[in-house]
């Protein structure tokens, strides 16, 4: 676990606990293995091979995109256009794809993807010091306007050997989709060892104090927000091998779940506090229980409403130290 | 001497013009009449003015209840407007049920069930300290969730008579011989327009919303209670959603669940853009602004569908439209320059 933002001096066993106790991430890893737990009841096989594959199908891109969602957030921004980039990426790579060309349209579509919702959201809100909300909000309409453009109804061609490659082992051993997880996981660890990751905690915490120790705030802030646009390119890639369809409405469950799940991670929408591992746990709740209301035999005319309400509850429940801290204030 | 000290009052008053972002709002409307009347010749006539007076009216009420949302706080939007309509369209259809006797029961069934879910989403926001954006998404997930078990795609009923009338049918009269058509919703609509002008601008109501959007901090330590103020802004917001759900059932006879939730139409999005173009923010703005951005959007919007565009197009314009307007408004107001930590 990491404990960037525990100033505590380390040595005996006991300072080692407090140290994990204090950390933002772990009430949301107690929830996790209280969920695990659960879910393993419920599941059958559910530490075989395949039952985690298929589970980290769909975990992996929600994953990627808290990962995504949570850099920004912690650099005092947030991404609304997330769910419209994801749809954006599926519906163009979808489009454009044939059994030939398949590494350069996946190529392009991350290009597009970074440019779009990286720089573009970066360039206003970092450069031209625009309100995040409203103008990561402005640009899903774009984003999700050129994917209902380019693909009105659901479709596309999808290679099959992409979507079985999504679905097997690689040498046999380890789940395709937990590779990308660990590659993603492998990238966001080697951003964190960079100053970089630093001064985006340095920006979301206190702005002006950012200025004034020399950080260029606007550099960084746009930085954030590419950074998190590859997370989210990686994050396409894998809905478009797990859907093999283009859809313009695939993308958009992503935005609401990434949010709830960066929240419920122990990440401040006021910026610079939380890490990516309370992220990673959050977005591993979500997903997690989204199997149970599966394995519990949900109807399906309750799905989406369950899964409203578990967003809901869990917020709340994030909510309840937060509102004891305030107490403190005063 | 003389001419310098008027030239420099003219330089103050256009001065004053270009700063009022609702007469910019206004101006961009008129430009964009120009613009139609330029591309399609007999663009500007009466009764094509009043069809898109008539078809603003349905984004304008649902930018009446943003507004309030997006007065009273810097970060607060409500996302819920169209599941809260679509909630006022099945509603009032079920206790409807062609019957005209059943019209204020209706009436009240609907503002009760917008009132319920507005709460809601006010207690989340206000109480338990959830981000509005997330609280009002994650709602209207819900509440859809609740249309679909409740319903499961069955939908029972259908408009009355006397709401259709007022749904869509036109208030008649004659002037020098030419007969004049207004809509019945227009009609409802100024009633509103002054209401909510005189609420935000001339009462205390609208003066502590505007304190509360400036700074909540400081409007607790006055001794407003922001808590249940917040609250009650939410309920109102989902109130006039619903109420606008029942004039929109009006106007298309029979529910459909796609009224609010469907794509075509997505009415958390124009409403916002609708306020944004009105210049309204966090304790600034009058709703006078928000009908100028409905105006605007629904007149691009009636452009581009005569021009052939399809909804993703007429979609990624409105965005680019929202994005430059922002640009303009931040980098005018001085604000994107200064650092600032909201």
């Amino acid at each position: 676990m990491n404990t960037n933002n525990n100033i505590s001096k380390a040595g005996s066993a006991k300072s080692f606990w407090l140290k994990i106790y204090k950390d933002t991430s772990f009430p949301s890893f107690l929830v996790l293995v209280m969920i695990v737990i659960l879910n393993v009841i419920l599941q059958p096989n559910f530490f075989s091979v395949s039952v985690v594959r298929t589970n980290f199908m769909t975990f992996t891109p929600l994953i990627l995109v808290t990962i995504a969602q949570s850099i920004v957030i912690i650099s005092g921004s947030i991404d609304f256009s997330a769910g419209a980039s994801l749809s954006f990426f599926t519906c163009m790579t979808a489009f454009f794809m044939t059994d030939k060309n398949v590494a350069l349209v996946i190529i392009l579509g991350f290009t597009a993807v970074i440019i779009g919702n990286g720089f573009l959201n970066g360039f206003m809100i970092g450069k031209l010091r625009l309100q995040p909300l409203i103008t990561t909000y402005a640009t899903q309409a774009i984003m999700l306007g050129f994917a209902m453009y380019i693909m009105p109804v659901a479709g596309g061609y999808v290679p099959r050997f992409l979507y079985k490659f999504y679905n097997s082992n690689f040498l046999k051993v380890l789940p395709v989709p937990i590779l990308i997880l660990i590659i993603g996981v492998a990238i966001w660890i080697l951003i964190s060892k960079t100053t970089l990751y630093r001064y985006i905690y340095a920006v979301g915490g206190n702005e002006e104090g950012a200025y004034a120790s020399g950080i260029n705030v606007s550099n960084i802030k746009m930085f954030a927000h590419v950074i998190a646009s590859i997370f989210i390119g990686i994050a396409g890639i894998c809905i478009l091998m797990l859907s093999a369809t283009g859809e313009w409405r695939s993308g958009s469950p992503y935005l609401i779940n990434s949010l709830a799940a960066a929240i419920i991670g122990g990440i401040s929408l006021r910026g610079g506090k939380g890490d990516v591992w309370g992220a990673i746990c959050g977005a591993l709740i979500i997903g997690f229980l989204n199997n149970i209301i599966f394995f519990a035999r949900v109807s399906s005319y309750y799905q989406i409403f369950a899964k409203g309400m578990i967003i809901l509850l869990a917020l709340s429940i994030a909510s309840i130290p937060k509102l004891f801290e305030e107490k403190y204030k005063f | 001497m003389n001419e310098k000290v008027s030239n420099n009052k003219v330089k103050t008053v256009l001065k004053r013009i270009f700063f009022n972002k609702v007469i910019v709002a206004y101006l961009l409307v008129l430009a964009l009449f120009i613009v139609g009347e330029i591309i399609l010749p007999g663009f500007i006539t009466f009764s094509h003015m009043m069809a898109v007076f008539q078809a603003s009216f349905f984004v304008g009420i649902i930018a009446l209840a943003q507004t309030f949302v997006v007065i009273s706080g810097r970060e607060d939007f409500d996302l819920s407007v169209g599941a809260t309509l679509t909630v006022g369209v099945l509603i009032g259809a079920a206790v409807l049920n062609g019957k005209n006797e059943n019209f204020f029961f209706a009436l009240a069934a609907v503002l009760a069930a917008g009132f319920i879910f507005g709460t809601i989403n006010g207690f989340g926001v206000a109480y338990l300290g959830i981000a509005p954006i997330i609280m009002t998404l994650a709602m209207a997930m819900v509440i859809e969730g609740i249309l679909l078990f409740t319903t499961k795609g069955f939908l029972y009923g259908k408009a009355s008579p006397v709401l259709e009338i007022i749904g869509k049918d036109f208030l008649k009269f004659t002037v020098a011989g030419h007969v004049m058509k207004i809509p019945w919703v227009n009609i409802i609509w100024v009633i509103l327009i002054v209401a909510a002008v005189l609420i935000l601008n001339r009462t205390s109501t609208g003066f502590v919303l505007r304190g509360i959007g400036t700074n909540a901090r400081a409007a607790e330590l006055l001794g407003i209670r922001v808590k249940i103020i917040k609250t009650l802004v939410y309920s109102f917001s989902g109130m006039i959603s619903s109420f606008m759900g029942l004039l929109l059932l009006g106007y298309v006879g029979t529910p459909n669940i796609s009224l609010g939730l469907g794509h075509k139409v997505n009415y958390p999005m124009l409403s916002i853009v609708a306020v944004i173009i009105g210049g309204i923010g966090g304790g600034q703005g009058s709703y006078v602004g928000a009908v100028a951005g409905s105006f605007f959007l629904v007149t691009l919007n009636s452009i581009l569908t005569t021009l052939g565009f399809d909804d993703g197009s007429r979609m990624a314009i409105t965005g680019f439209v929202l994005l430059i307007l922002l640009i303009i408004y931040t980098r005018r107001a001085g604000g994107g320059r200064v650092l600032k930590k909201g």
